[in-house]
């Protein structure tokens, strides 16, 4: 029997459908606070809609998902990070300005030092004055995971955070990652790179066609499906789409 | 409520910063000020210009009067300083003295004159212009001549300058109506109309561009982590709202400042020249405000059921002709051409504020349809208000997609709920 309090995230029985299309079935899973977990599946397999029922974008049909034992709400006290999948910023303002309205919609203090500390971290301390549009795509990155961090998060979600990364963004966020978890975050992590998987997580959930095709810790998953890599998990379980 | 305060701090910050907003708020005033400006350079004061002529004071005048008809050929000229025409020997005398600039503008009036009722004149000036006109000397000379000819009163019949007084009397109570009065009563619709109407291309776009921006952007999931939709909505209209606010003052005050200038200057024509009923500006500017705030709504719900801006610009376009739709049925806001349209048109929200300022220009809205107007307008506006907020709320992250209305009007997310 787990202890109520060790999960951050409950999520029970949630069925998911737009128009005549049920994305989610079935679906049940928990995330014990301070682990690091990765939400798997193919494209479409209902990952993103999963996180966006649990931050209360989307309205499940039935059942219920809890973070700290109730349904999300931007004004409760718990500090989320999110970097959704589908991420931008006001294009046509500049860094500082953004992430200076980001950091004040979510009560940090001292923002300023908090952001320039930040740029300076991060490479981009002399395009504090710069417009978004102006940035490439990697520096516009690492604002985007900025303002997904800046609250040091309690609960931190990334769906799909590498991707369109260079290797040295790569890098840098997966030290981000590791610090902040370090700091005792809890951390969900939507990826198609079960390398990452493999190095970071601590449990996963397998999402096939709405319900979970396997899910607990990385280890068990694996003995599972007879200690094959995660890489080979995936492509028999997803693979098996391609010939149905 | 920190939270709304931080979107609408941001939101009218940088709405502040665009060039844009500002070429847009001070094009108008600016073009004012240019007229102002330009009409008091040239002291250019067309009817008193009609009424002077060219002024001669500096010019020496000429005449050969073969029919005789002239008595005298002294006058007071546009500076009101006495001038002479000096007698010239022959026609063909004055055009030459015109020629060898012994004189500026010779007047020639013919033997046949009674018939053919022309004088002709002959000038030479150093720089030719259209606008030059020599005729006001002889004009008021044969008028003086002719007053000595006729009787007063004929004459004054005659050269139509009888004073026509009207009296006009209520149609309703009998009161005796005051001109003047009517003038300050149009003032106060009219501002608010014509500030509608600019609010309206200026800032039509605008609106409903800032509304799909987090979206084109793909800026709304992360907001909406940090910011309850109802609030981050409800501060964009808030924002929306003082963003017209400002742009209506930097309209307005510079436009009054430069009005009152150009009133001690004497450069307006006279029907420029008004007094100003501050108790009816006040309620028209009211209208004006709430007229905004319904016509934000309205642009927000464009904007929260359009997943682009190029989705937003078709919707407004069909907006707009809604809201201008009382200018094309222009008469039967008139006072004798009120019709059931008149009040389908008063009362239908969108056409609203532009009915009940038409209404109000032609003196034909009485104050208690003002009140039930405005009512009108705020109610509506205030649902169009939570229609957008209720959309957003459930269209938030629908990036691509029309609005699917039949997905739309389920039941919201319990934490959505205000």
């Amino acid at each position: 029997m787990t202890n109520k309090s060790d999960n951050i995230i409950e999520v029970k029985h949630i069925k998911i459908s737009f128009a005549e299309k049920t994305v989610i079935k079935d679906l049940s899973f928990e995330v014990k606070r301070g682990e690091i977990f990765g939400l798997l599946g193919s494209n479409g397999s209902g990952k993103t809609t999963t996180i966006r029922a649990l931050l209360g974008l989307y309205r499940q049909d039935k059942g219920e998902l809890l973070i700290n034992g109730k349904a999300f709400e931007p004004n409760d006290n718990i500090r989320i990070g999110y970097l959704p999948e589908e991420r931008g910023l006001y294009k046509k303002e500049n860094v500082f300005d953004v992430m200076m309205y980001f950091a004040r919609l979510k009560n940090l203090e001292n923002p300023k030092e908090w952001i320039m500390n930040y740029l300076k971290r991060v490479g981009l301390e002399e395009f504090a004055k710069t417009k978004i549009n102006k940035l490439s795509q990697g520096m516009q990155q690492k604002v985007q995971l900025g303002v997904c961090v800046m609250n040091d998060p309690e609960l931190l979600i990334l769906d799909e955070p590498t991707k369109g990364f260079d290797p040295v963004n790569r890098r840098l966020l997966m030290e981000i990652i590791e610090e902040q978890h370090k700091k005792g975050c809890t951390i969900i992590m939507i990826t198609h790179y079960m390398d990452e998987v493999e190095r970071l997580c601590d449990n996963i959930l397998l999402l096939k066609n709405g319900v979970a095709r396997a899910q607990g810790p990385v280890k068990d998953v694996r003995k599972k499906f007879d200690n094959k890599s995660l890489d080979q998990i995936f492509v028999d379980i997803y693979g098996e789409e391609d010939h149905e | 409520m920190s939270r709304i305060k931080e979107v609408i701090r941001f939101e009218v910050v940088r709405s502040l910063k665009k060039p844009s907003f500002w070429i847009a708020a001070v094009l108008i005033p600016v073009g004012f000020a240019l007229y102002i400006g330009f009409a008091a350079l040239v002291g250019y004061n067309a009817g008193e210009a009609m009424e002077a002529g060219t002024n001669t004071t500096d010019l020496k005048l000429g005449y050969y009067d073969e029919s005789e008809y002239l008595k005298q050929t002294k006058f007071v000229n546009a500076d009101e300083k006495e001038q002479t025409l000096e007698a010239q020997e022959s026609k063909d005398a004055g055009i030459a003295a015109v020629k060898d600039k012994k004189i500026d503008v010779f007047y020639y009036i013919g033997k046949d004159f009674a018939e053919s009722k022309k004088v002709e004149i002959y000038t030479k000036p150093d720089n030719a212009s259209i606008t030059d006109d020599y005729s006001a000397p002889i004009r008021n000379l044969l008028a003086t001549t002719a007053a000595t000819n006729v009787d007063a009163i004929d004459f004054a019949v005659i050269t139509n300058a009888v004073d026509y007084e009207m009296t006009t009397f209520d149609a309703k109570d009998n009161h005796e109506i005051d001109a003047s009065e009517k003038v300050k009563e149009i003032i106060g619709p009219g501002i608010a109309l014509v500030c509608f109407y600019i609010l309206m291309v200026v800032l039509g776009n605008r609106l409903t561009a800032a509304m799909v921006e987090e979206k084109e952007n793909r800026i709304s999931e992360l907001l909406l982590t940090s910011i309850k939709p109802v609030d981050f909505i409800i501060g964009k209209i808030i924002s929306l709202m003082i963003v017209g606010i400002i742009q209506l003052i930097v309209l307005v005050v510079p436009m009054l400042i430069l009005y009152k200038l150009g009133q001690n200057g004497n450069v307006f024509p006279d029907w420029l020249q008004i007094s100003f009923d501050f108790v009816s500006i006040a309620q028209y500017m009211l209208m004006l405000i709430i007229s905004y705030f319904l016509f934000t709504a309205m642009s927000v719900i464009i904007g929260v059921i359009s997943p682009t801006a190029k989705d937003a610009n078709s919707y407004s376009g069909v907006m707009a002709i809604m809201v201008i739709l009382p200018i094309f049925f222009i008469n039967v806001f008139m006072p004798n051409g009120t019709s059931t349209l008149t009040y389908v048109l008063s009362y239908f929200p969108p056409s609203a504020p532009i009915a009940l300022m038409l209404r109000g220009v032609f003196g034909n809205l009485p104050t208690w349809e003002f009140w039930l107007g405005l009512a009108d307008i705020a109610v509506f506006g205030l649902l169009a208000a939570r229609l957008a907020t209720y959309i957003y709320c459930k269209n938030a992250i629908e990036f691509t997609a029309k609005i699917n209305f039949k997905k739309l009007f389920g039941t919201p997310r319990k934490s959505w709920k205000k």
